[in-house]
């Protein structure tokens, strides 16, 4: 601890300034803002640095950084949390489900080559369905999907464990999957064929 | 944890295992036996591809850029800030005047007053009402020292406080604790962190439970 305050400073720049991207892009995603991005990294690192002594040194810091980063942000942003969740993952599974189901009774004969470009189209849809999800699943979603982090990294990121990591990992994913899935039936994107449904909804029509 | 996929495959089970199957989330076993049903399925085929396909493009929606030119240079000139405005070289720490605040203050003799009769009703073995109030974090301090063992393992001894996700000025409840141990919090992620303010408290005051963290939403 004999160090001087800028022996302190440059060491944490040495270790933290070169995750600047990574932290700006996760902030990025959950602000959907670049201003607003980039207040919420600077007061990230501001704060990571006051607690730079609690930092073992050795870890993961980026893991470290993304926890304060991610904090940071569910304290600015906690009057917009206290908006209803719009998401009912009770029907998630339900919908899912049904829009499976949809598509795979639809036949789906070979797409047409227009039809396969689905990048850009779909990026809208991706981000609105990211941002019903609520934050603690919204974070999971972009350290998997995103930083490509493994589960045991993002339990260590978040502060919770494992199983809640692969909980909240498969909610999100199947909510954002369903959202795509909706869209590309409404956008005519898979080919529909008459389904032969039944009752409540789609009755099975082959055992393969 | 695998339930395992039940046979021979129907598309209804293919259907139902599609989500398993894309998130790597089954053995290989029953990977092997979705694997064959797709190589005799168009339909379950087609599916799986379109489905990939969404998958794939989630992670090309979401965006994935670095960080603006002049960000650096602003966080570094903000973190020198940091250290000509902190004394004798320290970096600035979070606790702040809190007693020259008159809110704070105020809140503090709340605080005492209830310190005071805490004591009082535990002597009497009847179980209080917790004491529950609004208070301002000052700063936190994770109680090592004074908790048993299994405690400790809760009490994350470094970053405590962004593990409680709490900010210094965040509004909490404070459920006032003499000694015991009993009440713990419900919450999940404030189970069994105790924490200490810094102050000039009661010295009865040994613990504090955080009960909740109230949505202020006035206050950002």
């Amino acid at each position: 601890m004999g160090s001087t305050p800028h022996d302190r400073r440059d060491e944490f720049e040495e270790v933290a300034l070169p995750h600047l991207d990574a932290l700006f892009n996760l902030g990025l995603n959950l602000t959907r803002n670049r201003k607003d991005a980039e207040d919420l990294v600077q007061e990230a690192y501001l704060r990571a640095y006051r607690f730079f002594d609690s930092y073992k040194a050795g870890t993961n810091i980026k893991a470290w950084l993304f926890r304060i980063l991610r904090n940071t942000f569910i304290n600015r942003y906690r009057a917009a949390k206290a908006r209803p969740e719009a998401v009912d993952f009770d029907k998630i599974e339900a919908i899912y489900d049904r829009v499976v189901t949809e598509e795979h009774q639809s036949r789906n004969p070979q797409l047409s080559p227009e039809d396969r470009v689905l990048h850009g189209v779909m990026d809208e849809t991706v981000q609105d369905a990211l941002g019903e999800l609520p934050e603690e699943y919204r974070s999971v979603v972009l350290l998997a999907l995103v930083e490509d982090m493994a589960y045991k990294e993002i339990a260590e990121t978040l502060s919770i464990p494992i199983g809640t990591v692969m909980s909240r990992l498969h909610r999100g994913r199947k909510h954002l999957q369903t959202a795509l899935l909706e869209y590309a039936r409404k956008k005519g994107i898979t080919r529909k064929r008459p389904s032969v449904s039944n009752g409540d909804g789609v009755e099975e029509r082959q055992d393969g | 944890m695998d339930e395992g996929v039940s046979q021979p495959v129907t598309c209804r089970v293919f259907r139902e295992e599609l989500f398993r199957f894309q998130s790597d989330e089954m053995s290989e076993g029953d990977r092997a036996v979705l694997q064959e049903h797709l190589n005799l399925c168009e339909d379950c085929a087609g599916l799986l591809e379109l489905t990939d396909r969404l998958l794939a493009s989630v992670k090309e929606a979401l965006p994935r850029e670095p960080a603006p030119a002049g960000l650096e240079s602003r966080i570094r000139s903000a973190l020198a800030d940091v250290h000509t405005e902190a004394a004798g070289g320290q970096v600035v720490p979070l606790r702040r005047s809190w007693w020259k605040d008159p809110v704070v203050a105020a809140m503090a003799a709340v605080f005492l007053l209830a310190a005071l009769i805490t004591p009082v009703l535990m002597n009497r073995d009847i179980v209080p009402e917790p004491a529950v109030f609004t208070g301002t974090i000052v700063d936190f301090e994770c109680d090592q020292a004074g908790l048993p063992l299994e405690m400790q393992r809760n009490c994350r001894a470094r970053d405590h406080l962004n593990a409680l996700k709490l900010d210094e000025g965040d509004y909490v409840h404070f459920n006032i604790h003499q000694t015991g141990y009993r009440n713990l919090v419900s919450d999940l992620d404030v189970r069994g962190r105790r924490v200490t303010v810094h102050g000039n408290l009661h010295p009865e005051i040994r613990t504090l439970e955080i009960i909740g963290v109230e949505e202020l939403s006035g206050r950002l």
